[in-house]
């Protein structure tokens, strides 16, 4: 008897020990992956180098033609000379200033580096419009006016003290060089903030997240099948939703290949969610990896190419600028990403004044962030299903009278061994507590509506644990069929009609 | 409660405003603005005021004449200067810009940007110019340009040619000293092509460079017999036709002749050549060759054939010891009559080896 004890007591101990150190690894690998294994992953997107000065036409005839190799060549000069700019006020690189600037352009670029390192202010040249009005005859000298959208914000003891972004007016003169067309001298003569207001969003968004199950992340867009979007919106009406979030990929709307098939597919599946009555939530610059300065400028061309699409659709509901920014503030720090994200409410707004706005913010704390600015709040609640309901009273109480889409709700289905971590019925009764925590919201989404096969490590770390998680979070399994997840999402959703 | 209204708080500090002022280049403190920044001009704003910073007057004139080099009577220039002041801004819209333009001054009374201006016509001599600037009491550094010629004008003309050419023998072939429809002349390292058209539609291409007013181009014939014409050419204008000839092939010398006895029969062998030419070579394999022979008894014969490796060789019916002979020798080249005498047969002669 004893002995039968004692060997009770010892298996006990070892399952114990073993489902603890489950649990640990479990519990580390929640931990956000910022490292990664391939360089090659680490490296944001950036577009080819171009100029990406537009040009309108000279008020006065010139006494050279300006042709279009002169605009391409001195249209490039300006780009890589704002670039560099960049570049060097976030390396304190000041040698490369002198490959694109001289004379007194070169001069100020370098004391505004050495002012910028001392006290913390940054300037950054968004985008650039030319208007040729002085070309010498024999091509030495050359003079535009320039229309620029330019963010400055200055960071001091880690907070933002200043931001704002501006449609500046100004002169630039460039010289015809042994080296080619440098900056000479730059001079501000006028501008006006980007100060769109902001506008309103009522109604309700209630649905899911959305990527089809075999191309998720960085695969959607390269494997964009417009048949299988179209049936998968079928079932996300069928099971009752009104709205539906998808993800534009940062790299897809960047790189200028592919870019044209990507902006086409954006409308295709804008009009397929208008053909099954769904709402989109687009979530912008998805898979960002950094927030570099030298990077803003190509950020600014990608709502170029977007905006002017989603604003032209009647499907969209609201746009998310970013996914859980928030989460990007220790690696990048709060008052960097802070500054991006004004910047890029700022443009957005410019461009696209009448579509509403907000931030997927990762957690309920971080919703009254930015929230002046924008017009619907939104975060993800994967925190403790125990609170829920607390956190979006919370947010309700600072923030009155404003509209608040819980945008990602989810629990994983993915069984270890004995019902651990999780399981079907466990995530279908999770599900359930949560929506019922939060009643009352203005919409919730749910993550997400396919069980994936393959999980791009890249995005989610490359922890065995990690991904089999994030594989099983659809209500959808992988073998197509509904899991009991998708019933109660169905009877929920069903009661918000 | 507390975490939430600091979030709050943080979000809204970024719109308070400050003592900051951001220009051209960037956003500083305003406690920390340095005196040179300052002094920049142009729009800055402050405490999210804009206001706009004037220049000062003239520190700096920079100038750009151009292009360099201004075609006589064609080209018109472009005098710019860049005006800064000390502190390295555009000088006020208006600010009047003088240029003095070789011996002429002109006036930009409305400078834009910094950038005042005249387009001029400068005289149609070819000379290299001084130009300079003046803004307020500035002045700028000096420039140059060049006035040229209009080749365009420029009609060259090939002198005729002192003797005819020979085979192996340099030929100059020099213009006539060129100008342009204003007197200027060509300047040096203009390039002409002159072309020999031959008579048999062959053409050979030769060039010349312009030194001190004139060009010369310079023709080595070889495996080239045939005169014609000569045409120079400067831009798009072409001389009229200048004749060119070749003197005719000579022999080189008289030709070497050997007479000597046949071996077991009364007859002689006569051997000429190698019948040279002034044109450096032996006369062609398959030359016809005609000997006519008198010898000193009254005996004659004469014999018909051909060159090889530029000698003919023949037997004679005649004695030996009928010597001297007469022998006239007809080729190509002309005639040439001589008395040659009997000698040993060179094919005889042994030659020793020596160790």
């Amino acid at each position: 008897m004893m002995r039968l004890t004692g060997f009770a007591a010892g298996f006990a101990a070892c399952l114990t020990l073993v489902l603890w150190l489950a649990a640990q690894a479990f519990g580390a690998a929640q931990e956000r992956q910022v490292t990664y294994r391939l360089i090659g992953d680490a490296l944001a997107e950036v577009a080819e180098s171009g100029s990406r000065t537009a040009w309108l036409a000279p008020a006065a005839p010139l006494v050279r033609r300006f042709t279009p190799a002169d605009a391409d060549r001195i249209g490039l000069a300006l780009t890589e000379a704002w670039r560099t700019y960049a570049v060097a006020q976030e390396t304190g690189e000041i040698a490369v200033l002198a490959d694109h600037m001289t004379g007194v352009a070169h001069e100020r670029a370098v004391r505004g580096v050495v002012d910028a390192l001392t006290y913390g202010g940054r300037m950054v040249v968004l985008s650039i419009t030319a208007t040729p009005v002085f070309y010498h005859k024999d091509g030495s000298l050359f003079q535009a006016e320039l229309e620029m959208v330019v963010a400055r914000y200055l960071i001091e003891d880690g907070e933002l003290r200043f931001h704002e972004t501006f449609r500046d007016g100004g002169v630039a003169t460039l010289l015809n060089e042994s080296s080619g067309w440098r900056l000479f001298s730059y001079e501000r003569r006028g501008g006006s903030a980007l100060t769109a207001p902001t506008t309103q969003w009522t109604g309700t968004a209630n649905g899911l997240n959305y990527y089809p199950a075999e191309t998720p992340w960085r695969d959607f867009w390269s494997g964009f099948d417009p048949e299988v979007i179209d049936a998968d919106f079928e079932r996300i009406r069928d099971l009752g939703a009104d709205t539906v979030r998808v993800f534009l990929t940062r790299s897809a709307f960047l790189v200028e290949e592919g870019v044209e098939t990507a902006i086409a597919d954006l409308r295709r599946l804008l009009d397929l969610a208008e053909r099954h009555d769904l709402q989109v939530v687009p979530t912008l610059f998805d898979l960002k990896p950094d927030y570099r300065m030298s990077g803003w400028a190509d950020d600014a061309l990608i709502l170029e190419r977007v905006l002017p699409v989603l604003a032209g659709s009647e499907s969209v509901a609201f746009i998310d600028l970013k996914n859980e920014p928030d989460l990007d503030f220790a690696a990048h720090g709060t008052a960097h990403v802070t500054a991006w994200l004004r910047t890029m409410i700022e443009v957005v707004r410019d461009l696209a004044p009448h579509v509403p706005l907000t931030i997927g913010w990762a957690e309920a704390d971080a919703a009254p962030r930015l929230a002046d600015r924008l017009d619907v709040i939104s975060y993800h609640d994967y925190a403790p299903i125990a609170g829920a309901a607390e956190r979006f009273a919370e947010v309700r109480e600072r923030l009155p009278g404003r509209p608040v889409v819980v945008t990602e709700i989810g629990i994983s289905s993915y069984t270890f061994a004995l019902g651990f971590p999780g399981s079907e019925e466990s995530q279908a009764k999770d599900l359930a507590r949560r929506l019922e925590a939060l009643e009352g919201a203005d919409g919730v989404l749910v993550w997400t509506l396919h069980d994936f096969s393959q999980v791009d490590p890249t995005v989610v770390g490359a922890s065995p644990w990690v991904r089999r998680l994030q594989s099983s979070f659809g209500v959808i399994g992988a073998d197509g069929r509904e899991k009991p997840a998708a019933s109660v999402i169905r009877r929920w959703l069903a009661g918000q009609g | 409660m507390l975490r939430f209204a600091l979030l709050f708080v943080l979000a809204a500090a970024p719109c308070a405003a400050r003592d900051f002022v951001a220009d051209a280049f960037g956003v500083v403190p305003k406690s920390a603005l340095s005196e040179d920044r300052a002094a920049w001009s142009g729009a800055r704003a402050n405490a999210g005021q804009i206001g706009t910073a004037p220049p000062e007057a003239s520190g700096t004139v920079l100038l750009f004449v151009g292009p360099k080099a201004l075609v006589a009577g064609k080209d018109d220039g472009h005098a710019v200067a860049l005006v800064l002041d000390r502190h390295g801004n555009l000088v006020a819209d208006g600010t009047p810009v003088g240029f003095l333009l070789g011996a002429e001054g002109h006036t930009d009374p409305a400078s834009r940007f910094g950038v005042g201006e005249v387009l001029f016509r400068p005289p149609p001599h070819a000379d290299v110019f001084v130009a300079g600037a003046t803004a307020g009491e500035r002045q700028s550094a000096r420039a140059t340009y060049r006035v040229v010629s209009d080749l365009a004008s420029a009609k060259p003309v090939l002198l005729p040619l002192p003797r005819p050419a020979v085979p192996e023998t340099l030929v100059r072939i020099p213009t006539a000293p060129l100008f342009d429809r204003f007197g200027n002349a060509v300047e040096d390292g203009v390039g002409l092509s002159v072309i020999l058209q031959h008579v048999d539609w062959r053409t050979s291409v030769l060039s010349a460079v312009v030194r001190s007013g004139m060009a010369e181009a310079v023709f080595l014939p070889r495996d080239v017999t045939t005169g014609g014409a000569l045409t120079a050419t400067l831009a798009a204008n072409a001389s009229a036709g200048t004749p060119f000839q070749f003197a005719e092939i000579a022999p080189l010398g008289q030709v070497p002749m050997q007479i000597w006895p046949q071996q077991g029969i009364d007859a002689v062998v006569l051997r000429v050549g190698p019948v040279m030419t002034n044109a450096g070579h032996l006369l062609n394999d398959g030359t016809p060759v005609k000997v006519s022979i008198v010898d000193g008894i009254g005996g004659t014969d004469d014999r018909d054939g051909w060159l090889r490796d530029g000698h003919f060789e023949t037997s004679l019916a005649l004695p030996p010891d009928g010597g001297p002979f007469v022998v006239t020798l007809t080729t190509a080249l002309g005639r040439e009559t001589r008395s040659v005498s009997i000698a040993a047969n060179p094919r005889s002669q042994h030659v020793r080896g020596v160790e």
